[in-house]
This record gives structure tokens, C-alpha cells and sequence, in this order.
């Protein structure tokens, strides 16, 4: 920003985050960004050690970033041909190419010709070069041409791009701040879950082994890869995630189960008809924890799923209660909480109500495990942390003991945000629980006109043939 | 499991096991012409600002992102510049906005108004921005 006004800047980062400034500030139009590097992770050091070397080793680089002359760079970004042919070769060629070239995650990838991408256009509805959405972290622009390219790349079918278009669109949405966890250091993995008839005749699975199922695993990978070439991320320069990045999972509700409890799938909780298809997304730091109830009382379980969540969070531990927790109910599992007298609303306010923390274990792990809002010692963030409104006395989770006086531990929330999904192996007693960051999107899924015709030629059965009544 | 791993077993002998793709005829590759899998660009690029002579005599000012230590590194940069430039202004972090997220293209820009404000405002010649990590 200070350099469009005209104002030499620079950026104090650690090793590595030096590129991912350059190549995010070249990305939103700041050719060549100067960076001054301090040598060590910042928050591993003391004050005096801070001081020291800022002085030292920072203030050198500092002073030539803003006096010595920046060879002059390319005006603009570089504008190509979308259509444009930009290799050829055979099977091993083109895998040696996109990988050298950042385009692909390293496994195989099946040839993105002109012909199969057209395939793939046939299945959208859009015009090819229509902006779906500009993603972060790149700023480039998703169309269903690019995203069929990586849809064909990730071994994805045709009928598959409407899925692939609306999750683009639910990654655009800001609401899933993708531009915050995107490429952060906490290796936040969006991941997606598809509700409605479509699910079902796409035969994405929302039973045993879900997000194993090749239908669900190209999806997501087709998502990973339009992060890498839509969105921009690249290890070691763009996706910082500290130990890496898995691939995106998918997901679909065990919508049959769901209705059957008399709860609502998750679209219709959400305000869609019931024969309505979206695409929602999230993010997790982990492919969940796994918790196994083994109880038949629906206020135990409760408990236990309350606890089970208190325990997994994202970020670093720090962050009390700001993780988004997506809960996968198994249906046998949701029977008891349903039979119990549950719905998914009235469960999520009992969650919310018992998972707590205590409050000097809220602020021992926020001073000595957070990144940043830390603005004094110890002591005085308790003392700010127990004037919170938040805060209360008696309210300590049935899983601490009661021993003489303990209506006076003081407690703060640790679950705000949840979200649950109706999935798994309906034989077993299993919750699964990830944790990620706030953000979470959700799209209405839209279909070409003529897709019953086009579907009926793949060989599916008609879409009206999997609605619910 | 056993039993289910034996019949499995017998059930593979049966099918004659992979002497068959020994026999596979070797066929000549095909060859393909691909597109790029990348997103189109959507930035124009700006000119960088032309660096200073001197920080001798100008207002430089200290932005914090609000992470990383950046409150304690800050201040020791600007004490370092005032040592070896005597006439320098520095501006500390406390008295700028902090370092905005980027805002997303089209949304409201906030907190990015708010810095370009100060930038002005305080008649900042350079900027320091801390701490990327």
C-alpha cells in the first residue's frame, strides 16, 4: 500500500516468509517487494536476543531496502491464451513437466487436452471463461476452464464440475476466509461436504470409509490441485503450512439417516429446500478425532462428544474457543442423541453450554502458545481473562471432580461454533471431531438445463429418482 | 479373517494371476497436447517508489501486524536508525494503525483506508512493517 503511494516500505519477516511476501505482494501488484530477514523464529527468542539482532542483522538490510535503487520489473502480470497448447509429450513427459512446473501435487495426473476439458464444459452450464471466482492467495481468476483443467488432471469425471464450480465459489465466498488460512502456517486443509439429491447420484459416499471413496478422493483432490494452480498455493513459498498440507477430503451426508431421526440434513438446517444441492466448505488443522461413545444414555454422550471437542482445537492452543468445530455423527450415535430427545440445534446449545475451560488453563496456553495477542505477563492477562463477561464461577464440566469449593473455578467457553454433519459407518459408534479455523461457506450447486439428457447418456439414473419426499 | 484371507487367495489362483499382462502386446505411446492447469491473472502491477537518498532527516514509520514480537522489534529498529541517523523521525507502532489483513478485492477496505490515512497524516517518508512469520 506504501508503495503505491509512492512510499518506500519494507518487511521484517523470518527465513522463508521473505518469498511468501514477495510472491503474495507480486501477486497483488508489487513487483518487487524488499524484505529484511531476521534470522531466527521470533517468538522462540528473548526480548534481549529480539533487540539485539533487529539492530545487528535487520536494521543493514533495512537501511538498502529503502535507499538503494530496485531494478526496474515487468509492467504487468503476465496475460496468456487459456487455450493455448503449453506441452507436449507422453504420459511421463507431461507428469515430469507439471511437476517441475509447480502444477501438479507429484502423483500422476491424467492429460488435460483441449478435447477433455471441452468434455468436462459440457457439464457446467457456464460460459468457459466466465469469472467463478478470483482466489486468494494468487488473486488469479477461476473459470470452468481452469477448473475443469484441474478436474481433468485429478482424474475427476465430467459430471463432477458442477461440484467442482460451486466449491470454488464457496472458497471465494469472504465468509471462508481463505485469504487468512489459505496458506497459514497452521496447515489448515479445506475440505468440503456436498448435500442434496446430487450427492446421491453422484454416488459420493456418506458411509464407511467416506472420504476414501474414489468418488469423494478425486473431488477433493481436484480441489487441492485448484489451490495450487487456482489459488496459488506453493510449499516453501506460498503454502506455509509448518509440517505441510494434506489433500482436501469430501463429504456427503447420510441424508436418509438424517430424516429419518426427524432431524434436518444440514442444507435444510441452513435454510435450503430438502431436494436443494450445495456444497459446503470448512477447514481442519487434522483429519479429526476420533471419539468413541460408549454409552447409551444421551446425556453422558452428550457430555462425552462436549469434552471430546473442549480437547481438539486449531490454531495453537492458545485460542480458546475460536476453532469452528465440524462434528461427523455417526447415525447409530445420532439415534441415541436423537431418541434422546435431541435435535441438532438444541444439542449444539448443550455443547456449547458444557464445554469450558479453565480459565488459567485458557491463559497459560493463550501467553505461552499463541502467536501473537499477547500483550502482558501471565498474571495480567488472568486478571483480564477473569474480568471477561464470559468468564464464570459454578460452571465446571462434569468431566473435573468436585472436590470442596470448586463452585469457585472460574470457567470460559471453549466451544462457539459448531457444525454437524451426519456421516460414517452406520454399524459403529463413532464421532469424529475436526477443528479448524471461524470460516465456512456454503453454495447452492447449479445445474445445466439439459442435465437429466447429459446424465441419462453417463448412464445415471434420473436426478428425481434420488429426492427425498 | 484368516478364512476370509484364504479364500481370497483361491480365489486369485483361479483367475490365473498376472502371467497374462506378461503377454500384453507393447504398444506405441500416445503423445498429448495439454493446457496449463493455472488461473488467469487479474493484478496490474504498480511502479515501486523511488527509494530515498538518505534516511537522514526523514520520517520513517513503524507498522505493526500484531504479531510475531513485532512490538519489541520495532522499537529496537527505530532505536538502531536514531543512532546512526541523528536527524531521523521515527514514528513508533503505537501511533499507526495496525498492519490490515488484506481485504478482500470489492469488499469494504477499512482498515487499509485507515493506514493510507496515517501514511499521510504523519508525512511518513519510509515504512518498516513487522513481523511476517
Amino acid at each position: 500500500m506504501a508503495e503505491r503511494l509512492g512510499i518506500p516500505a519494507v518487511a521484517v519477516t523470518n527465513p522463508g516468509f521473505d518469498d511468501q511476501a514477495r510472491t503474495m505482494a507480486r501477486e497483488a501488484g508489487i513487483p518487487s517487494l524488499q524484505v529484511a530477514v531476521y534470522p531466527d523464529p521470533f517468538d522462540l527468542e528473548t526480548d534481549a536476543q529480539l533487540r539485539e539482532k533487529s539492530a545487528r542483522i535487520v536494521v543493514p538490510q533495512i537501511i538498502d531496502a529503502l535507499t538503494k535503487p530496485i531494478p526496474a520489473s515487468k509492467g504487468s502480470a503476465e496475460n496468456r491464451d487459456s487455450r493455448k497448447i503449453v506441452f507436449t509429450g507422453n504420459i511421463d513427459q507431461i507428469n515430469r513437466h507439471f511437476t517441475d512446473r509447480g502444477w501438479s501435487d507429484g502423483m500422476s495426473v491424467t492429460p488435460p487436452t483441449k478435447e477433455k476439458v471441452e468434455e468436462f464444459l459440457k457439464y457446467t452450464g457456464y460460459p468457459p471463461d466466465q469469472e467463478i471466482a478470483v482466489l486468494p492467495i494468487s488473486n488469479l481468476k477461476a473459470t470452468p476452464w481452469n477448473i475443469a483443467v484441474n478436474g481433468v488432471m485429478a482424474g475427476c469425471r465430467p459430471e463432477h464440475m458442477p461440484i467442482l464450480i460451486a466449491a470454488v465459489q464457496a472458497m471465494g465466498d469472504p465468509a471462508f476466509r481463505y485469504r487468512n488460512h489459505g496458506g497459514s502456517t497452521h496447515s489448515f486443509v479445506s475440505f468440503f461436504w456436498v448435500n442434496g439429491p446430487l450427492a446421491r447420484q453422484l454416488r459420493i459416499d456418506h458411509g464407511q470409509g467416506l472420504i476414501a471413496h474414489p468418488v469423494n478422493s478425486v473431488i477433493g483432490r481436484a480441489m487441492s490441485l485448484i489451490e495450487r494452480n487456482i489459488a496459488g498455493l506453493r510449499i516453501k513459498e506460498t503454502q506455509m503450512g509448518s509440517f505441510g498440507k494434506t489433500l482436501s477430503w469430501v463429504l456427503a451426508e447420510d441424508e436418509e439417516a438424517v430424516n429419518k431421526l426427524g432431524w434436518e440434513p444440514y442444507h435444510v438446517e441452513k435454510g435450503f429446500p430438502k431436494n436443494a444441492n450445495t456444497v459446503s466448505a470448512g477447514t481442519s488443522t487434522v483429519w479429526g478425532r476420533n471419539l468413541v461413545p460408549a454409552t447409551s444414555d444421551p446425556r453422558i454422550l452428550m457430555e462425552i462428544m462436549a469434552y471430546g471437542m473442549t480437547t481438539t482445537e486449531a490454531f495453537a492452543s492458545g485460542f480458546t474457543g475460536q476453532s469452528r468445530r465440524y462434528v461427523l455423527v455417526e447415525p447409530g450415535v445420532a439415534r441415541i442423541l436423537a431418541e434422546g430427545g435431541y435435535t441438532k440445534s438444541s444439542l449444539k446449545q448443550d455443547l456449547m453450554r458444557t464445554g469450558r475451560k479453565i480459565t488459567y488453563e485458557a491463559v497459560f496456553s493463550q501467553v505461552h502458545g499463541s502467536f501473537g495477542r499477547v500483550n502482558a505477563t501471565f498474571e495480567t492477562e488472568l486478571q483480564r481473562a477473569l474480568r471477561d463477561r464470559n468468564n464464570e464461577k459454578g460452571k465446571l464440566p462434569p468431566w473435573y471432580p468436585r472436590f470442596p469449593g470448586w463452585e469457585e473455578i472460574e470457567t470460559t467457553p471453549a466451544i462457539r461454533m459448531v457444525e454437524f454433519i451426519v456421516c460414517g459407518d452406520p454399524a459403529r459408534n463413532k464421532v469424529q471431531i475436526l477443528a479448524g479455523g471461524p470460516g465456512t461457506a456454503m453454495q447452492q450447486i447449479r445445474l445445466p438445463a439439459n442435465w437429466d439428457e447429459l446424465m441419462e447418456k453417463a448412464g445415471y439414473p434420473p436426478l428425481k429418482s434420488f429426492y427425498f419426499e | 479373517m484368516k478364512y476370509l484371507t484364504t479364500i481370497v487367495t483361491a480365489v486369485l489362483l483361479a483367475a490365473g494371476g498376472p502371467q497374462e499382462t506378461v503377454a500384453a502386446e507393447r504398444l506405441a505411446e500416445p503423445v498429448y497436447n495439454v493446457v496449463s492447469p493455472a488461473g488467469e491473472s487479474t493484478v496490474k502491477m504498480t511502479a515501486m517508489a523511488p527509494r530515498l537518498d538518505t534516511l537522514d532527516g526523514k520520517t520513517v514509520c513503524l507498522v505493526w501486524n500484531y504479531a510475531f514480537k513485532a512490538d519489541v522489534t520495532l522499537p529496537a529498529i527505530g532505536e538502531a536508525l536514531k543512532r546512526r541517523y541523528p536527524n531521523v523521525k521515527i514514528v513508533p507502532h503505537y501511533a499507526m494503525p495496525l498492519a490490515p489483513l488484506p481485504e478482500p478485492p470489492g469488499g469494504p477496505q477499512n482498515e487499509s483506508e485507515a493506514l493510507q490515512a496515517a501514511l499521510k497524516e504523519k508525512g511518513c517518508d519510509a515504512v518498516i512493517i513487522g513481523n511476517g512469520g
